[in-house]
This record gives structure tokens, sequence and C-alpha cells, in this order.
């Protein structure tokens, strides 16, 4: 008795020493504005170009070729400047890019139109046949990921393709990978060139200049395909040269931003964001601009057999523990989850976290208590399963301060990116787990790790096998049932079987120069360089 | 001597083969699937299995091992990486040049310095120049290399602007990775040669030397350094082999893509193809290392080169 009273002081002492020296060595994110274009200076939109942007990232790319489609998320910032697709996603709409439109024929076969005057950067003309050949060969190279519902593709004439769906389109995002990531280029260009260094396709850029692992240089197509009245906003290209430089260290990134020598990153450490904003050594010429990103931290329990957290009680005991606003602090990057979801998506809903049995959005350590004595947990150590990045291991470490402190041990078993992900799958190794969700959406993030179809296990990632839940999900990501309301009976029954615990949500900390006037994101993530305005004065 | 060679070369291809066997078995039961990292976060338990079909990870170890050795011994093929989808070989034989260019120049640096200040600390022995000298090679070697290329990131580029902190271009870029590289290499380098000196300081031969009335800079360059040469040859053989080998933490602070580099990034992706020839590499870069290094104790005492020839004799007796 004594030892568990010591253990709880401990581990209050412990959660408050961590989270002063959390906040005293971090500031807190908090969201600001994008910068508002001064109508009074000259900029871009008088259609002259700004000269040149450079722009830092961590990694490069490392491959071009439209067939990586993933891992690295650099190419999400990169590939798309110069490779284009039939549609884009915005706000879960499908808006043509290169095709003019598409046609139900019926349930399983959808034909899609493309321009008849689309050219690459070399003067090839882009038909039905390019088309196909881009999509197998994405197909052929094992890289067509989420192409659940294709089946096949085929030219109906030189500018239409027709889809075969295996089954009826009915959920949300659907078509994201196979129509709004999956590049379109010429074969003729493909089987001539060297698409892995330097690809042709039909973008507002092209590729110039690209030194595998430091730089990769992209300027204007000044014969971009479309016409000027029919140009989508985002596919402009408003400045003559992007440079990505590629930048492992967060801290280069402040002295290369501190210097002028690239002009946009979203990789410098929280600690020095004030350095760029007003009052800062480095506010003069840049400013910041945060906001909130897609990423979701969460911590599940594991529901297995294996594991003292199948019970219900424990994993309120220890979600009702936990301090989201210290849990933040610690890890230093992001905000406090107050919901399972992240307010980046249309479909979340802030009325979530005013919900009665919401534990994300407390921290209730007699609560905690309460369930904690309705369990059979005799101080056995529970292991915590997480990423040996910096982020994750503070938060655990958090973690682990903010349960001793009710009387639940646990120790930190932090691994790399691979191991983690296999270990993941074996409910041996772990009780706890921190995992990152990402989607096109709110219900596409909560596919990743609620859905039992996901792993080929018949368990979801936490080791649920639950029909309601399942039932849930599948209502949600149809169109039909994606609504307000059965979202909302989805998260209560999250919360009720206290299967899932969100813990931050990620956040985008860019830092500009001030030349931008303004910046432009794709899928409100990703900077579009080219369709940012500048001022030129 | 030449039997003495090809019997070191033969021994090499053993110490080749011995790593790649061991590094494909080590890779191989590591755990950690390279197909799922490779195919994201977003593939489906789907996705993923086809990838590791079209990887060839679906096969078994000795299918796997026998192709590896088939393409590395017998077609010289060291593969493709997974990740950039290019040949390992093109993609090392582009960066080689900026680790060996950094690597090399630090060697350059580490030897002039760290010789003339051995020298210059054994010359002063007790006095405050041999403690001044000695001070500073241990600033050098206690000072991590990232912490001082942060300083000089500082100095340099923040600062004074002088040079540029990260990147490949023209030479200024190689300026500070070459200083940072080469500090702990001069530290160990002096204190080396200055033990060396101190331990032939007093021989007869040096004493007789200085009897003759030779001038003291003879002494010291044409008695005493040949003589204290050899741990110094050791220590400049291990740093030879560094070249490459521990170039990652200056690449990676300097964002300078050479082989660490290439190596720390396939590491982290599971890249196999990339790890096993970069390793690989490692091995024949290093024996070679090691195998000049002995050629040049040969060279430098002939009295190991007679007990290389001795040896030889002595086989030939039995």
């Amino acid at each position: 008795m004594k030892h568990t009273k010591a253990n709880r002081i401990l581990g209050t002492a412990l959660s408050a020493v961590l989270l002063a020296g959390s906040l005293s060595g971090a500031v807190m994110a908090e969201e600001n504005t994008a910068p508002q274009i001064d109508t009074s200076r000259e900029t871009t939109q008088n259609g002259e170009r700004y000269e040149k942007v450079a722009i830092g990232l961590v990694s490069d790319p490392k491959d071009l070729a439209p067939e990586n489609t993933g891992g690295d998320n650099s190419l999400l910032y990169t590939n798309y400047n110069f490779y284009e697709t039939l549609f884009d996603l915005r706000n879960n709409e499908y808006v043509p890019i290169l095709a003019k439109g598409y046609t139900e024929v019926d349930d399983l076969h959808w034909q899609v139109e493309i321009y008849d005057y689309i050219t690459d950067t070399e003067g090839n003309n882009i038909t039905a046949e390019d088309v196909v050949f881009s999509y197998y060969t994405l197909v052929d190279a094992g890289k067509a990921l989420k192409y659940d519902k294709f089946e096949s593709v085929e030219a109906v004439d030189d500018y239409t393709v027709e889809f075969t769906w295996t089954s009826p389109i009915d959920g949300i995002g659907d078509l994201e990978w196979p129509w709004c990531r999956t590049p379109i280029f010429s074969q003729k260009a493909y089987e001539e060139g060297n698409f892995h260094e330097a690809p042709v396709a039909t973008g507002p850029y092209k590729v110039t200049e690209y030194t595998v692992g430091s730089k990769l240089v992209l300027e204007a197509n000044d014969d971009y395909w479309q016409t000027e009245e029919l140009r989508d906003s985002e596919h402009l290209a408003n400045v003559q040269t992007i440079e990505y430089d590629i930048i492992s260290e967060t801290s280069q990134h402040v002295i290369a931003l501190s210097t002028g020598q690239i002009q946009y990153s979203e990789y410098v450490p929280e600690e020095n964001l004030a350095d760029f904003q007003e009052g800062g050594q480095y506010a003069d010429g840049n400013d910041v601009y945060i906001t909130q990103g897609s990423g979701l931290r969460v911590l599940m329990g594991n529901n297995s057999e294996d594991s003292l957290m199948s019970d219900v009680n424990l994993r309120k005991a220890v979600y009702f523990a936990l301090d989201n606003e210290a849990i933040a602090a610690a890890a230093g990057t992001g905000l406090p989850a107050k919901a399972l979801g992240t307010p980046f998506f249309g479909d979340y809903n802030t009325a979530w976290e005013e919900s009665e049995n919401n534990y994300m959005a407390v921290c209730d350590v007699e609560k905690a208590q309460e369930y904690l004595a309705q369990t059979s947990y005799n101080g056995e150590t529970l292991t915590l399963l997480g990423s040996s990045n910096e982020i994750d291991k503070n938060m655990m470490t958090m973690i682990q301060a903010l349960l001793l402190n009710v009387g639940i041990n646990v120790e930190i078993l932090a691994e790399d990116e691979a191991l983690v992900q296999t270990d993941a799958l074996d409910s041996t190794k772990w009780d706890l787990m921190i995992t990152n969700a990402g989607g096109g959406s709110q219900v596409g993030e909560w596919n990743r790790f609620t859905n039992y179809n996901e792993f080929g296990t018949d368990y979801n990632m936490a080791f649920i096998h639950d029909d309601t839940l399942q039932e849930y999900l599948e209502s949600c990501t149809s169109l039909e049932g994606h609504t307000e309301e059965k979202m909302t009976e989805m998260h209560e029954y999250i919360l009720e079987n206290a299967y899932y615990c969100a813990l931050t949500t990620t956040s985008m900390n860019a830092v500009y120069s001030e030349d931008f006037a303004t910046l432009a994101y794709r899928e409100n993530e990703f900077l579009r360089a080219g369709a940012c305005e500048y001022y030129l004065d | 001597m030449g039997k003495y060679i090809l019997k070191r070369l033969l021994w090499m291809i053993v110490i080749i083969l011995g790593t790649s066997f061991i590094i494909f078995t080590i890779l191989y039961f590591t755990p950690g699937d390279p197909a799922r990292l490779i195919a994201g976060g977003n593939a489906t338990a789907e996705d993923v299995e086809n990838l590791r079909h079209i990887m060839g990870l679906d096969k078994s170890y000795i299918q796997q091992l026998g192709e590896y050795f088939s393409d590395t011994f017998l077609h010289f093929d060291l593969g493709t990486s997974w990740v950039y989808n290019k040949p390992v070989v093109d993609e090392m034989l582009v960066r080689l040049p900026r680790t060996v260019i950094i690597g090399l120049s630090a060697m350059v640096l580490n030897l002039a310095l760290g010789l003339l200040m051995g020298i210059f600390a054994a010359t002063h022995e007790g006095k405050w120049q041999d403690s001044l000298t000695m001070g500073i090679a241990m600033v050098f070697i206690s000072c991590p290399d990232f912490w001082v290329a942060l300083m000089l990131i500082l100095l340099f580029s923040a600062k004074l602007g002088w040079l540029p902190a990260y990147g490949i271009g023209g030479p200024q870029y190689y300026v500070m990775p070459i200083i940072c590289s080469a500090l702990g290499g001069i530290a160990v380098n002096a204190r080396q040669t200055r033990a060396s000196m101190l331990g032939v300081f007093r021989e007869d031969y040096i004493t007789t030397a200085r009897a003759k009335g030779q001038r003291e800079k003879k002494v010291v360059f044409r008695h005493m350094l040949p003589n204290a040469l050899m741990p110094i040859i050791t220590s400049i053989g291990a740093g030879f082999a560094r070249i490459v080998a521990g170039s990652a933490v200056i690449e990676s602070v300097f964002s300078v893509p050479g082989i660490g580099l290439y190596l720390l990034t396939a590491i982290n992706s599971r890249d196999y193809p990339v790890v096993r020839s970069c390793v690989l590499f490692f091995a024949v870069f290093t024996s070679v290392s090691m195998l000049i290094v002995d050629l040049v104790y040969a060279f430098v005492d002939p009295r190991i080169k007679a007990q290389y020839s001795s040896v030889r004799k002595g086989g030939q007796k039995k």
C-alpha cells in the first residue's frame, strides 16, 4: 500500500516536472491566419512571374517516377507540380483536371473523357491509350494502392476511357487513389525517357535538375496545355523556378530561413517558431503560419485476451487519467485532441467534444480511479508500444508519468517505425500503443484503425472484432450513410467502449518569407508553390 | 613478398564472402517488413502482400540467399534500390566522390596538423607549449562532430554568412564538413605522434646523432620520426578505413548526399539491397586499406619486410 502511494506521489511529481520542462522549452502552437494579400502592392496577380522560391524539405522524394506512390511524404509536395491526374480531390469532391468529366454507364462501368488537346512538356499528345498505359504501369509495379474498387480500364475512343469497378462506387473516397493519385503521362515519353530522375508530364512545371538527396529544381512550363480560361487555379505557375532543398536536420532549416537560402519550410522546430514571429530575431522579412494538420495520434488498448487492456474499465481508467494538454506539451508539437478526430476534416463534428463520456476532453483522476477500482488490475506492468522518434518518446514518457499518478505501471517499448509496424500485429507484444492516423476525410482516418478488414487478420489494429463497430464504419463510409448523425453515433459507440483515445492532432507550422502574398495548398496540406501569389515590389 | 600479397588477397575474398553472408542473414532475420514500410501507411494488407511478392520477399531464405550470391558474385550486380528504384552501383558511383572528397581532405588535414602538433609537443616535452598543444588536442577529441558542426554553421553561415550551411556545389560547400571530419583525427594523430616520438626520444642512436653535432631539426625528422612512424601508420590506417564508413553523421548534418547518408536512409527505410551493397563496399574498402597499411609497414621497416619473407620461407620448409 505504501509502495502504491509512493508511486503515485512519484507519478504526480514526475508529470509536473515533465510538464514544466515541456512548457519552458516549447511555444504552444496556436492557430493563426494565412497571409492576406495587400492589394496596394504589386503582385503576381498581374500575370508577371516571381523569379524563384526555395522550399526546405527534410527528405527527398527519392524516385520521381509515377510508380512511386507510397512511403515518403515529400513526393506529395513535389510530384504534383509536374504530374497531373484525371481529377483533383477537394473537400471530397472530384475536380476535373485532365478529365472533362465522367459518365456513369451503369453501376460498374464509368467513362471518363479527357481533353483532346493535352500535351506534355515534350509536346506528346495525351490520348486514352496513354491513360490506360499510366494505370497499368502502376498496377504492374505493385504500387496501385487503395485500388480495391478498380477492376480494369480500357480505351473506348481516342479520348475516352472506361473504368470497370469490382463493386458499385458507394463509399467516401473510393476513387481518391485511382482518380486523384494516379499520374497520367505519355507512353512514348515514358519508354524513351528516364522518369526516375527526369519525368516528362503535363503539369505546370517541368523538372530541370534533380540531385538525389540534395536538390530538385523545377521550371515553369511555358507551354502548359490548358487554356487560360479553363486553367485550374491550383495548377498555376506564378513563380518561374521552384527549388526544393533537401535539408535533413531541422535546426538547419532555421539557419537556411534566417539567411534567406530558403523562403518556406514546415520543419522549423516548434521552440524556434517565436524567432520568426513579431519581435523574434529573424522576424524581419519572415512570418509564421500555424494551422491544423490532418494527422492524429491515437492511443489504443489491446483488446485481445493476451492483454489486461481487454477490460473496458481499465481502458476507461487509463484514458480518464490522461491529460492531452500535458501530452501535447511534452510532444513539443501538435494540438491536444478533444475528440476522436481532427478539425481539419469537413466531417469532423465539434459537438463530439462536448459529449458526456468524452475522456479526451478532460483529465479526471477521480473517475480514473473509480474505473480502476472496478478492474482486477493489481499493479501489473503494461507495455506501451510506440515509435522511437523524439515526439512519440516524449509523449510516452508523459503518459507513463500520468498513469503512474493513478497507480498504473507502464513500461515503454520504443522501436523504429518498421519494427512498430510488425509488432503492432502481434497481440503479445503490447498492451497500449500509440499510432499515427491520417486520411482524406474523418471517416477515412477512422477506417485505418477501426476496420477489421484492413489487415487481413479479421481484427482491427486494436485486436477488436466488433460487428457493431464495423457496421457503423461501413455505414459512415458509404455515400448515403456519411451523415452527421451516423458519425456521431459511431463516435459515441467508441467512447462507450473506450476503444480509442486520441491524444494530439498535428499542426502545420509553416515559416515563410514575406514575399509570399498568399499560400496555396493541395488538399489543404501540401504547398503548391506555383499557385501561391507573390509580391513583386 | 608477392606471395604474401596473394595470400592476403585470398583472405580478402573469404572476408568479403563471409561479410556478405552475415549481413544478408542479419537483414533477413531483422524484424520489420520492408514491403509494408515502402508501401506506406495507406496500403492495405493486400497491397503489401502484392508488393512483397514483386520484391521477392515471399521466397525462402535459401532461395533469396542463392539469388543474392549469384547476382552479386557471378553477375556482379548489386541490385536495384527498393526505394530509389535505381541500380545501387549507379547511385554509389554518384555519391562516392562526395564522401571521398570530404574523407580524404580531412585525412590530409589531420595528418599534416596532427603530425606537426605531435612533433611540436614532443620536442617541448613538459613545457607550456606541450601542455597547450595537448590541451588543444583534448578539446578537439572531446567535442562531438555534430556539436562542432552546429557551432561552425552558426558562426560561418548564420552570423558571418561566409559559407553555405548545407548542400553540395562548389568547394565552399565542403569546407565545414572537412573541418568537422578532421578535428577528431588531428587530436588522435597529435597524441599518437607525441607518444611515439617520446618513445624514441632517449634511444642511444638519438643521443649518438646529437653527440655527432647534428642539428635538432635533422635529428627529429631524419632519426626520430621514421622510427616513431609505426604506431602512427596504424592510426592512419584505421582513419583511412573511416573515410567512407564514418561519414554518416557529417553528411547528415550538412545534408551532403554521400555514401554515409545513403546507408543511413537505407537502414531507416529497410532498403536491403542498398544496405547490403554499402556494407560490402565498406568491407572491401577496409580490407584494401589494411592491406596497404601492412605493405607500408614493410616499406618503412625492413625488419617487417624480412618477417613477411621469413613466414613464406618457413612455410616452404614445412
